[in-house]
């Protein structure tokens, strides 16, 4: 089945506009703002408006499902900007390997930043042919730095060692950004506490159904209310939920906070074994270390979600695999080493048994429900995932020893 | 039992509501501007008069959330300016996400007033609706008649007062005696065309041959549309793909037993949100079938002349005048969302609807509902192949007489029992009803054929119009590019 959908983006501070969704989407899921303040998402059905979606319609939509957050809005002029913003400099670091396409838009996208004070760095992770340098290339203003060994967190390490600002923004090269998202980011780090700001990940498109089946698993979006999570606001489920906070494909921090962590953990992440969970690890480690995170739904990042369904049938496995290896990076901890595994198995029952036999119900009364073999992926990721951060230390460990013997790191630096 | 019905605007300052005698309770209608909110329902013992304090609390309960959406709509149409420019700044408060509480607080201590809405929330409304602006296409409006000239007179008159730029009135006469239908007509200067056979659809599809423009909107003599009705109803056809719309019915009164039993019945305002049908909610069910009843009443409704037409028109044999007293309404919009258009419904295009006022009346028309109804699914299983209709006419029909006639029984419900019985007998009647209308027509078809006559099944009919010029016939044009499949 057709499940596309068109996305698009309302500002109730600008005068409606007819929206052109293309013939073949079914509905058209729109972001609705208020100026820089996103308020939620309206999905209008084709049923309701044929070939052009006029604004009264628009407004009809909007009025039954986001009426209260309107007014609270006005209520509180959510919707004004800042009379005296705050500008620290800002490294943004996008990590890219072999996607020269999507990093050019990602690129450009960059570029039209509003932001006074910021540089560009993109890293380059173990890269098998020279086509993002010339991408690079194509940028002025952008520093392009390799990073030879393989491995998401490698790459980030590498950016926030490179930067010269006083934060580091991280960004995917699968996603656009919005113009005011540094802005929106900057103006959390007002506060000295603040050590990590993430924001909103939208989706950038919905035309295929993997991308629909991705934003109904819950995606990247964590909310439109802004939210400070300070040090011991966050216990109870402890290290689980730590997805909340944000995505790494929208993350920022402090250089400062990097220095004293000592950077993201090489064993975790993409191009690791651990394949997953570097973000969750860096932003738990932030909090558990005694510094504040700010969820800011105004810094928007549009990120293009995995389009086929193989695709997604990985990512769901690898989501699986690397939460479960967070989780046991965590669990070596003396103190809540127990109570990590003690959360993992609450994960396995409510995440996996739970949501299967949820969507099971459904599936047998013939309603609309989640794939269950993307369920059934994702937990046996999560158990085939037990010993991998253990693996992948020691291949860690390995990697930089042998990095060192040949010297290939401080040809690279 | 008497129930007074009121309205109140929450723009203008509240009038006082008192029960008059002999009257039970007190339905108040509540609109913002010209366009219905809800309504409640209130029952003062006191002096029998309903406070301002207390119908400020009734709709603070009732209705906050439908006032909310109401503002925000009509401030988003009036434009950014009016939306930021708030005056009545209450900070830190938040209403999303949290108790239900705070919101009808909000509405009652800083929305409403009974000196008119609050600032600035009485700007966003005026200057909102003032300012909200569609395409109104010129609309034919049809009233099918059959001997009721004095009540058809108090709708024309109302039809004259409508707030449209351009529309005509065209009277379709279904009389025996046509002479005090005409008469009205022609001292009021309205069009009629008179269809001499009985029958409700065969009027409506006379109605449908002589009009003029594409949009044709339907009400009935014992209906009183209210000034925007119009303007309401063709506000949905935004949509390129909407061929249907259908308003809501209010009851115009409620003065005994037999019009509070038929709103209790289920009416024909089908309530305060807009909705939209298309093919995908056709299918929506493996089981259930569509409830195209759901959609609206034919008391209230515009069709696209040419779709229904090239539809086949109304089905001759359903409808009041062929098998029971409804169902070919219900069928069109079955055809029509068959044919992936979309049908939508608009409570803003209000009319007012006086029922049947005695027992007797009542109980022919439910029987007759009935009868319509599994006629029309009777058609369905046999035409359309359609499963679920044969599932709703074989178990859940009767399970749901059941269930009623034994809380009818038990006062579990104001629904009297023994209305059920006349439910069952009509649904028992319906399909034999159906069958043996088909079957005589096949047969005359057959017999017209044998005795060598052209027109096989078709009569002839006469026709008189008065008022209405003859124009050529014209291409049905379509503002879609889509083509229309062919009907079966």
């Amino acid at each position: 089945m057709n499940l596309s959908a068109f996305v698009a983006e309302i500002d109730l501070s600008q005068p409606l506009a007819d929206i052109h969704p293309r013939p073949h989407h079914r509905a058209v899921w729109s972001l609705v703002k208020f100026n820089r303040q996103p308020l939620g998402w309206i999905k209008i059905p084709r049923a309701r408006f044929g070939r052009t979606l006029t604004p009264d319609i628009q407004r009809s939509a909007i009025s039954e499902k986001l009426s209260l957050h309107i007014i609270d809005a006005c209520n509180n002029r959510s919707f004004e900007d800042l009379a005296s913003p705050h500008t620290p400099g800002i490294s943004v670091v996008v990590c890219t390997r072999e996607h020269p396409d999507q990093l050019q838009r990602q690129l450009r996208s960059l570029a039209k930043l509003d932001y006074p004070n910021f540089e560009i760095l993109v890293v380059d992770n173990a890269p098998r042919t020279t086509r993002t340098r010339a991408v690079c290339d194509k940028f002025p203003s952008v520093r392009y730095t390799l990073e030879p060994r393989k491995g998401l967190d490698y790459a980030r390490n590498a950016g926030w060692q490179a930067a010269t600002k006083e934060i580091v923004a991280y960004t995917d090269d699968d996603a656009t950004v919005d113009p005011h998202w540094l802005s929106a980011l900057a103006d959390n780090y007002r506060e000295a506490d603040v050590e990590c700001v993430t924001g909103c990940t939208f989706p950038m498109e919905l035309e295929t159904e993997a991308q629909e089946l991705f934003e109904k698993y819950g995606g990247m979006q964590r909310g439109f209310a802004r939210r400070k999570y300070r040090p011991g606001t966050w216990n109870d489920f402890f290290p689980l939920g730590s997805g909340r906070f944000g995505a790494g494909v929208n993350l920022s921090l402090r250089r400062s906070t990097l220095q004293r962590l000592g950077g993201f953990d090489p064993a975790l992440d993409c191009g690791s074994i651990a394949r997953g969970g570097g973000d969750l690890d860096i932003m738990a480690r932030v909090i558990t270390t005694g510094g504040s995170l700010i969820y800011e739904p105004r810094a928007l990042v549009w990120h293009q979600h995995r389009v086929t369904m193989d695709a997604l049938r990985q990512q769901m496995f690898d989501y699986g695999w690397g939460f479960v290896s967070y989780v046991i990076k965590q669990s070596r901890d003396l103190e809540m080493g127990n109570r990590a595994m003690k959360m993992l198995r609450r994960w396995t029952r409510f995440w996996g048994i739970n949501r299967f036999k949820e969507n099971l119900k459904l599936a047998i009364c013939l309603r609309e429900h989640f794939p269950l073999h993307l369920i059934v992926l994702e937990v046996a990721g999560g158990i085939l995932g037990l010993a991998a951060y253990e693996r992948s230390v020691r291949k860690v460990h390995s990697d930089t020893r042998r990095y060192k013997e040949r010297g290939i790191h401080k040809a690279a630096a | 039992m008497k129930i007074q019905l009121e309205q109140i605007d929450l723009l203008q300052p509240w009038p006082t509501l008192k029960l008059k005698p002999g009257y039970r309770a007190m339905n108040v209608l509540v609109r913002m501007g010209d366009a219905p909110v809800g309504e409640i329902m209130a029952r003062p013992v006191r002096k029998r008069i309903l406070t301002h304090r207390r119908l400020k609390r009734r709709i603070a309960r009732k209705l906050s959330y439908e006032i909310i959406q109401h503002l925000t709509r009509e401030a988003m149409s009036a434009g950014p300016a009016e939306l930021t420019r708030n005056t009545n700044v209450s900070r830190g408060l938040r209403l999303a996400g949290k108790d239900w509480f705070f919101t009808k607080r909000f509405v009652h201590d800083e929305v409403l007033d009974p000196a008119g809405l609050r600032e600035p929330f009485r700007t966003w409304v005026t200057q909102g609706q003032s300012r909200t602006t569609f395409a109104c296409p010129p609309v034919t409006v049809v009233v099918c008649t059959r001997d009721r000239a004095q009540q058809l007179e108090g709708c024309i008159k109302n039809l004259l007062a409508l707030d449209y730029p351009n529309y005509e009135i065209l009277i379709c006469d279904n009389s025996e005696d046509h002479i005090p239908t005409f008469d009205v007509c022609e001292r009021l200067g309205v069009d009629y065309v008179r269809e001499p056979i009985a029958g409700l659809s065969r009027a409506r599809n006379r109605a449908l041959k002589t009009a003029r423009t594409r949009w044709v909107a339907f009400t009935d003599d014992d209906c009183r549309p209210e000034k925007n009705w119009l303007k309401e109803l063709v506000r949905p056809l935004q949509d390129s793909r909407c061929r249907a719309v259908c308003g809501l019915v209010r009851a115009a009164q409620l003065e005994n037993s037999a019009e509070i039993t038929f709103e209790i019945y289920g009416g024909l305002g089908r309530g305060y949100y807009e909705q939209w049908y298309d093919k995908t909610w056709l299918d929506s069910s493996k089981t259930k079938t569509p409830p195209t009843w759901h959609i609206g009443a034919g008391a209230n409704m515009l069709v696209d002349r040419h779709l229904v037409l090239k539809l086949g028109g109304y089905d001759i044999d359903m409808g009041p005048g062929g098998v029971g007293g409804c169902g070919e309404d219900t069928l069109v919009f079955f055809q029509i969302l068959k044919q992936n258009f979309s049908i939508h419904y608009q409570p803003g295009a209000l009319v007012h609807h006086y029922h049947r006022s005695s027992d007797r009346a009542l109980r022919k028309h439910i029987h007759s509902y009935a009868v319509g109804h599994a006629a029309y699914l009777w058609h369905l299983i046999f035409r359309y192949a359609e499963y679920r209709a044969a599932i709703r006419l074989f178990a859940h029909l009767p399970h749901w007489f059941i269930k009623s006639w034994r809380h009818g029984v038990r006062a579990k419900t104001p629904y009297p029992h023994n209305l059920v019985w006349e439910e069952l007998a009509g649904t028992l009647k319906g399909p034999v009803q159906y069958t043996i209308f088909k079957a005589r027509r096949a047969l005359n078809a057959l017999l017209h054929q044998a005795r060598g006559l052209q027109s096989a099944g078709k009569r002839p009919a006469p026709t008189m119009r008065y008022g209405v010029t003859e124009k050529p016939a014209q291409p049905p044009h379509d503002d879609n590019s889509q083509k229309l499949p062919r009907v079966a």
